[in-house]
């Protein structure tokens, strides 16, 4: 069965409410999932491989000592810290022309990806590195909304989990960069113009755990509904 | 009991719920820019398909050409028992279902869609269809206007006045709900680019459809003797809508789509009133428009009592207006429109204040036009990551006082909570002190977030100098309301001004601010969560429709035709 973008996201989003995101970490969550779906890059499937290690388990405080050693995510999922991080990536980015930061015990790399893709446009070029666990590194590249992306052997760049984000903001020409583009307002445009196939399964317990959020109707609120008392005139 | 404040005695915001609720459709309103865009564009429709049996149960399909695109609105008609036939969103059956597709419709498309379409929800929608709709015929008129035709008679145009339509949708559903296309691919790959175009279109051919329908009903009735409705009683029928809660959320979840219609609203009036003076011409215009208004109050039937209040004190306040601007005509001052604006609200109801500023707005088609072609926002909410929370805290208190000075810890002020039901998906009101649920509340008390967020951050003054960046890292859970507050910086109509949690809370309000802006009229409370209202009532049906009558059928009456 397909779905929409709106359904993909409103559904995730509500997972993740059930699940204990507080308002704006479950909107962002429910983003990362949604965005990555349409884009064909697995949301559905990653968030149920991590739903037993946040459901109820949220944690989004990110502490940073000194932006110039690695952050260590300790294993915490990217849909829990990713935003706060990216937030404040962004707000020291302004100072510099370039910002290079290393995160460990990031699993899930690609989390990042439409949270950098958000902020891509405020930034002359954006860049994603993580280990893809085959002894290669993922590299995406994101400039004015578009991605392309590449993979290199690991020449001990990245750890097993580790991640590295770049944010330039210098006015390098970086368009020979561009060649493989794999997402662009085109292919978004496609996509959402088919419907979103997930694994009916995967979705199936996804939007269990949705559910959870609904409440059964009083009487007294069925009563005062649309409808309610006057309907056959 | 006193209606409304008026408004000398409150500082101007038309974002409180007692305002919103007093709002009217306009120039803007999307029904009355849909039919301009039909009669600019030259859009062509055609009624490609009329398979329905004596009964008027089968498939109908209208088609939209316009350019070089052709759009289908698929409808439906079937059996429905007395025992199904139900107004409410957890209805399961309903007399005719509709859908607006993208393309000409094929053999194989139809039988998808008849799978599917009638079963509303329960079906499933591709990106090939914009819009998902039902409507119920009106137990009053549908069959009396089908036997009345007939016998060879025309209904009276006061029973249609006491009803208003033939059918009654209860739902119109688009924006990549049950599978149909995301607004943001509508957007970007269809005409249909303004908010709420495709919606409005699919209403009013759901109209067409509803008199088609009843004339086909009554030839079969008695071929020999049947006739067609006559196009000056036909004109007064609408299209009947029941609103329920579903609406009062999206305001609170698209602000800046709020704003933004808002907005486009004010450009209009300010601009207006900067005219240096007031020819006579306009202004014998704005009394006509008056009158109609005024008119339009004396025929238009509730049974709310506190709604027939409202609507006979809006005719005598729309009196007050005739009078003085009758004076100011004899007068011949250099008075400007401004002046009549504020005549009305020194000493008017807000209901009065609303029709003044439409009216008006009706004299300016340059422009009010263009503006209306412009509605659309996206829903992005963005953080100021830069921005220091000493800076956030005194711009809360400079611009949220109507949230963090209530005292959320009375019962009044936190009686209500939003949830959606189990049902249908649909949000519902729940009493917190007397139902189960409430730990499910959805977010929607932005004056009771405001108000947590404010005291928290008054408090921990290790944090003023923190950016919200930083804060967020360590305060993850405020991450929401920030981003919501920094974003309607920019958004001034964005928020309600109004605790929605409160025990006196009218949900009302919030559904008629919504339907104005679609162009409702006919407002009819049946409690304080739901209304009927009318869409398109006294709008040219599409074979009359033209350049001359497009514009002229706001606060249409029963001698308009």
């Amino acid at each position: 069965m397909g779905y929409s973008f709106y359904e993909i996201y409103i559904t995730s989003q509500r997972a993740f409410r059930a699940m204990g995101f507080p308002f704006g970490a479950d909107e962002d969550a429910g983003f990362i999932i949604a965005w990555l779906e349409l884009n064909h890059l697995n949301g559905i499937k990653i968030l149920h491989n991590l739903l037993n290690s946040i459901d109820h388990k949220y944690d989004g405080i990110v502490k940073i000592e000194n932006l110039n050693e690695n952050i260590d995510f300790k294993n915490s999922t990217i849909l829990m810290k990713g935003s706060g991080l990216v937030d404040y990536l962004q707000s020291i980015s302004n100072q510099k022309e370039k910002l290079s930061l290393n995160i460990k015990n990031c699993p899930d790399g690609i989390l990042f990806l439409p949270l950098l893709y958000k902020i891509s446009r405020k930034n002359n070029y954006v860049e994603l590195n993580f280990n893809n666990s085959k002894n290669k590194i993922s590299k995406y590249k994101i400039k004015d909304k578009e991605i392309a992306f590449e993979t290199f052997i690991n020449q001990d760049l990245l750890i097993n989990n580790e991640v590295r984000i770049i944010i330039k903001n210098d006015k390098e020409n970086l368009e020979n960069l561009f060649q493989q583009k794999i997402i662009t307002q085109k292919t978004i445009q496609d996509n959402l113009a088919q419907s979103i196939n997930t694994n009916e399964n995967l979705w199936k317990e996804i939007s269990q755990i949705a559910n959870k959020t609904f409440v059964p109707e009083s009487e007294e609120s069925r009563n005062k509904g649309a409808g309610g008392g006057d309907a056959n005139d | 009991m006193m209606l409304q404040k008026s408004a000398s005695n409150s500082s101007f915001t038309p974002m409180t719920l007692d305002r919103m609720g007093s709002r009217y459709p306009s120039r803007l309103s999307f029904s009355r820019s849909m039919l301009r865009t039909i009669i600019k564009n030259n859009w062509k429709i055609t009624r490609s398909k009329f398979d329905l049996d004596k009964d008027g149960y089968g498939t109908a399909i209208y088609e939209i050409n316009i350019l070089n695109e052709i759009y289908s609105l698929v409808c439906f008609s079937q059996y429905l028992a007395e025992e199904d036939r139900s107004d409410r969103v957890i209805a399961e059956k309903w007399d005719t279902a509709y859908t607006l597709h993208i393309g000409k419709v094929n053999e194989k498309e139809l039988e998808r869609l008849k799978l599917n379409i009638p079963l509303q929800e329960a079906g499933r929608n591709s990106p090939k269809e914009l819009i998902l709709s039902r409507a119920n015929k009106s137990v009053r008129l549908f069959k009396k206007i089908a036997e009345t035709l007939a016998n060879g008679f025309q209904p009276d145009i006061n029973e249609i006045n006491d009803v208003g339509y033939l059918l009654r949708t209860t739902a119109v559903y688009g924006s990549g709900k049950f599978g149909l296309s995301d607004f943001i691919r509508t957007e970007a790959s269809t005409v249909f680019d303004q908010p709420f175009r495709a919606e409005m279109l699919a209403v009013y051919l759901i109209r067409e459809f509803s008199v088609d329908l009843v004339e086909h009903v009554a030839y079969h009735l008695n071929s020999k003797k049947a006739v067609k409705l006559k196009s000056s009683i036909k004109q007064h029928i609408g299209i009947g809508n029941s609103t329920g809660l579903g609406m009062a959320p999206f305001i609170i979840k698209h602000p800046k789509l709020v704003h933004k219609w808002m907005s486009q609203f004010y450009k209009a009036i300010k601009e207006i009133k900067s005219k240096k003076q007031i020819t006579d011409d306009k202004l014998i215009q704005f009394i006509h428009l008056i009158k109609k208004a005024k008119g339009y109050l004396n025929e238009v039937l509730t049974n709310d009592s506190f709604q027939k209040k409202k609507n006979i004190q809006s005719a005598i306040d729309l009196k007050k207006i005739i009078k003085y601007c009758e004076e100011l005509k004899i007068n011949k001052n250099n008075n400007n429109w401004d002046t009549i604006l504020n005549f009305t609200s020194n000493n008017l109801q807000f209901d009065a204040q609303e029709i003044a500023q439409v009216q008006l707005i009706e004299l300016y088609p340059e422009i009010a036009d263009p503006l209306a072609e412009n509605m659309s926002d996206s829903d992005d909410m963005y953080l100021n990551v830069n921005e220091t929370i000493f800076s956030l805290i005194n711009f809360i208190k400079k611009n949220y006082s109507w949230a963090i000075n209530i005292d959320y810890s009375k019962k009044e002020n936190l009686y209500l909570f939003w949830y959606i039901s189990e049902e249908k998906l649909e949000p519902r009101l729940g009493e917190r002190y007397n139902e189960e649920g409430a730990e499910l509340e959805q977010p929607l008390g932005i004056g009771k977030m405001t108000h947590e967020l404010y005291n928290f951050l008054i408090k921990h003054k290790d944090v003023h100098n923190y950016t919200v960046a930083e804060f967020l890292l360590l305060h993850p859970k405020f991450r929401g309301i920030i981003r919501r507050i920094q974003t309607l910086s920019d958004y001034n109509f964005g928020e309600v001004n109004d605790n929605i949690l409160a025990k006196n809370t009218m949900p009302v309000n919030m559904l008629r601010f919504k339907l104005s802006f679609f162009g409702a009229s006919r407002y009819d409370p049946k409690s304080d969560r739901w209304l009927r209202v009318s869409f398109y009532a006294g709008a040219p049906f599409y074979s009359d429709l033209n350049s001359q009558n497009v514009e002229n059928w706001g606060f249409a009456t029963m001698n308009s035709y």
